[in-house]
């Protein structure tokens, strides 16, 4: 994620948002994005889309006919435009950004949590609702378990990082001992 | 860095009484770009401007730019080991400095880490880098004068306590031995000094430390060091570090010297830091802040009240007005005094001393410019004794000069001209002085009486300087009731005049030189 893209992404993505907030359809566009985004990072379409042997209009083809029925019209437009514009690379970033202001305007937020062992559902839900309070938000959890943080939790929504792992704290024992 | 076992056990056992291991919620961010010392982080919404940022393997960087999708960083010290996708931390601080007396005697880097190998500092307090400086209302005129120990410059240009005074001139024209010798001066007086280097040889800072160790000024002084090896960064958030350490003694109601050797250098690194950071470049390539740069940090040299003093310490120290008086450095190219950062700087101090490669080269030495040279409020805070006898000694010196320059082209002279070129060729002998060797307030009152009383006028020009060195060893050996109460009294009446007059007479009846 650069810092520059996300600044091409942002007009696109407020303006898709936009739209599908006018017609109703924040699902179907999370959908398609999120297709989109997942063809032009495979290897293989990446390579064909920058190839420059290949006309816009053949591009726009590639793309249309991959997705087959799953693009609507307006979907195509968007295709169309961004060929257009050159625009392609900046999928993934828009689909992103879109997924951010959707679950701004339903408040919710994605939570990534991390443990070092396997929580059992009883805290889960327990963490589930401390964080609601906390970020004052829907929360959709998302749990992974990486036994390098030796025990605890760590905790991402957005930019915000709560890191109660032993992990963490032994690192910041370290720093305040300038180790 | 040498270390005793219990030093590092008290270290560790402060470290963990102070360590609390709460949870701790941070935005982070990741590395997009990292260039010559310059992180694009992605993410970090909410970082603020000059705050300290984490990076992996205990490295800090400085949020300076705040974009709308990323914030662009300097990471102060290597950066080598840090790679693109990397994580980084708010840390919710701005950059801070250690200060206190523990600082005296030691040479620390821009971050206040000790680099002297003589163990961590002694310091329990921190404080932040950038500080706005005190209003006008907390303030206090200047009316102390900072002896420097250079007859040239307390006779010419005196500085006063809370002063800012300018060191201008091209390389290679003392301006730093000029700085030294003021530190070297301030032995016993209380007045505390810091020496900020910036974009110096790390050997050149070493000079500097040996030399004050050799001359007992060391225990008074903190050396703060940002050589030419350090990154761009580190150099130019020297001064600013600096400062804080002796704004401590400011608002302790004490008296602090801060001389930052140099300014242009800063100004370079400023540059370079404005130039990665993809700021638009100016005049000579220099962003459109470095007059803020400057400024803001002279701003808070400055003289505060009483009042401000009791209100800082919470009425632990009563009565007592705090000041912090700069020597700023900076280096000409050619003598060009109107280029950018020379300019900027002389429009925002309180005077100038300008030294000149000529008359370094001529064997003048201090090669000070008595017509360029002024200062702008020392008048009020000069010894009264030296502004009593040194009062004509600038203006006679800058008419000597021209009056010389147009002599030269003159077959015969009246007798006024002719006399006045004698008595402006020994002033200018007797204004020389060398290195590491301050005066004291009744060395440099006998010089400058034998000069406006006449007893040099039958000295040889060229015997001046070996006349001024006789009569300060008689001073010291002869006349130490005299010495002392000039010293102490600092006042010139007809007593002090008259035992004057006797002295010398004395010492040129029955002394040689």
């Amino acid at each position: 994620m650069a810092g520059e893209t996300t600044t091409i992404a942002r007009p696109y993505a407020e303006a898709i948002f936009g739209r599908a907030s006018e017609s109703d359809k924040l699902d179907h566009w999370s959908d398609m994005l999120g297709l989109l985004s997942a063809l032009v990072q495979d290897a293989r379409v990446a390579a064909a889309i920058s190839n420059p042997k290949l006309e816009s209009s053949q591009r726009i083809a590639l793309m249309q006919d991959i997705c087959g029925e799953h693009l609507d019209a307006e979907g195509q437009n968007l295709v169309r435009l961004l060929v257009r514009n050159g625009r392609l690379g900046v999928l993934p970033e828009i689909a992103a950004l879109y997924e951010g202001l959707k679950n701004e305007s339903q408040g919710t937020i994605d939570v990534q949590v991390v443990s070092a062992y396997e929580m059992t559902q009883d805290q889960e839900d327990k963490l589930a609702a401390a964080l609601k309070k906390r970020l004052d938000r829907d929360i959709r959890v998302t749990s992974e378990i990486n036994s390098e943080l030796i025990g605890g939790v760590l905790i991402r929504a957005g930019d915000l990082v709560i890191d109660g792992s032993v992990q963490g704290r032994l690192r910041k024992l370290a720093t305040e001992l300038g180790i | 860095m040498q270390l005793n076992p219990s030093e590092i056990s008290d270290l560790i056992k402060s470290q963990i009484e102070k360590y609390e291991p709460e949870t701790e919620a941070r935005t982070e961010g990741t590395i997009v770009s990292l260039t010559d010392g310059i992180a694009r982080i992605h993410g970090l919404a909410d970082a603020m401007s000059y705050e300290m940022l984490e990076f992996p393997g205990n490295t800090f960087g400085l949020a300076l730019n705040l974009e709308r999708d990323s914030v662009g960083a300097v990471i102060l010290g290597p950066y080598t080991h840090l790679s693109e996708g990397d994580s980084v931390k708010c840390t919710g601080r701005v950059l801070e400095v250690p200060i206190g007396e523990g600082l005296l005697g030691r040479v620390v880097d821009s971050l206040g880490q000790p680099i002297d190998g003589k163990g961590p500092i002694e310091a329990t307090e921190t404080s932040p880098i950038e500080k706005v400086a005190p209003g006008v209302i907390e303030r206090k005129s200047v009316d102390q004068p900072v002896q420097t120990g250079l007859k040239a410059i307390d006779a010419m240009v005196p500085v006063g306590r809370g002063q800012r005074e300018l060191i201008i001139g091209d390389r290679q024209t003392g301006k730093s031995a000029i700085a030294i010798d003021a530190i070297i001066n301030q032995k016993g007086t209380g007045v505390k000094c810091v020496y900020v280097a910036v974009g110096q040889k790390a050997s050149t800072v070493a000079g500097v430390v040996r030399k004050l160790e050799e001359h007992g000024a060391m225990e008074h002084t903190i050396v703060v060091a940002a050589t030419a090896a350090d990154s761009a960064a580190l150099q130019f958030i020297a001064p600013y570090s600096g400062c804080t350490m002796g704004e401590y003694f400011r608002d302790r109601g004490e008296d602090a010297l801060i001389i930052y050797d140099d300014l242009t250098k800063q100004a370079w690194a400023y540059r370079q830091v404005s130039l990665l950071l993809r700021r638009p470049p100016g005049r000579e390539a220099y962003p459109g802040d470095v007059f803020y740069l400057h400024s803001r940090l002279l701003e808070r040299a400055s003289r505060i009240n009483a009042e401000e003093v009791e209100r800082i310490t919470n009425g632990e120290v009563k009565g007592k007005t705090g000041s912090l008086t700069a020597f700023p450095i900076i280096e000409t190219q050619g003598g060009d005094v109107s280029a950018f950062v020379p300019t900027n700087v002389i429009s925002i101090t309180d005077g100038q001393i300008f030294l000149e490669a000529d008359l370094f080269n001529s064997g003048i030495r201090p090669a000070i410019n008595a017509g360029l040279s002024v200062s702008r409020v020392g008048g009020a805070a000069q010894t009264k004794i030296i502004k009593k006898l040194g009062g004509g000694v600038r203006l006679a010196l800058a008419q000597y000069r021209e009056l010389a320059a147009f002599a030269q082209f003159a077959s015969d002279l009246d007798e006024s001209t002719r006399k006045q070129l004698e008595r402006g060729e020994r002033v200018t002998e007797l204004m020389k002085q060398p290195q590491y060797t301050p005066l004291s307030t009744a060395e440099m009152a006998a010089s400058l009486f034998a000069a406006n009383e006449g007893y040099l006028d039958d000295v040889e020009a060229n015997r001046v300087v070996a006349f001024e060195a006789a009569l300060h060893s008689y001073m010291k050996s002869s006349q130490q009731a005299l010495s002392e109460k000039i010293n102490t009294e600092a006042n010139f009446n007809d007593e002090v005049a008259q035992s004057l007059h006797d002295a010398l007479k004395d010492f040129k009846a029955n002394h040689t030189w």
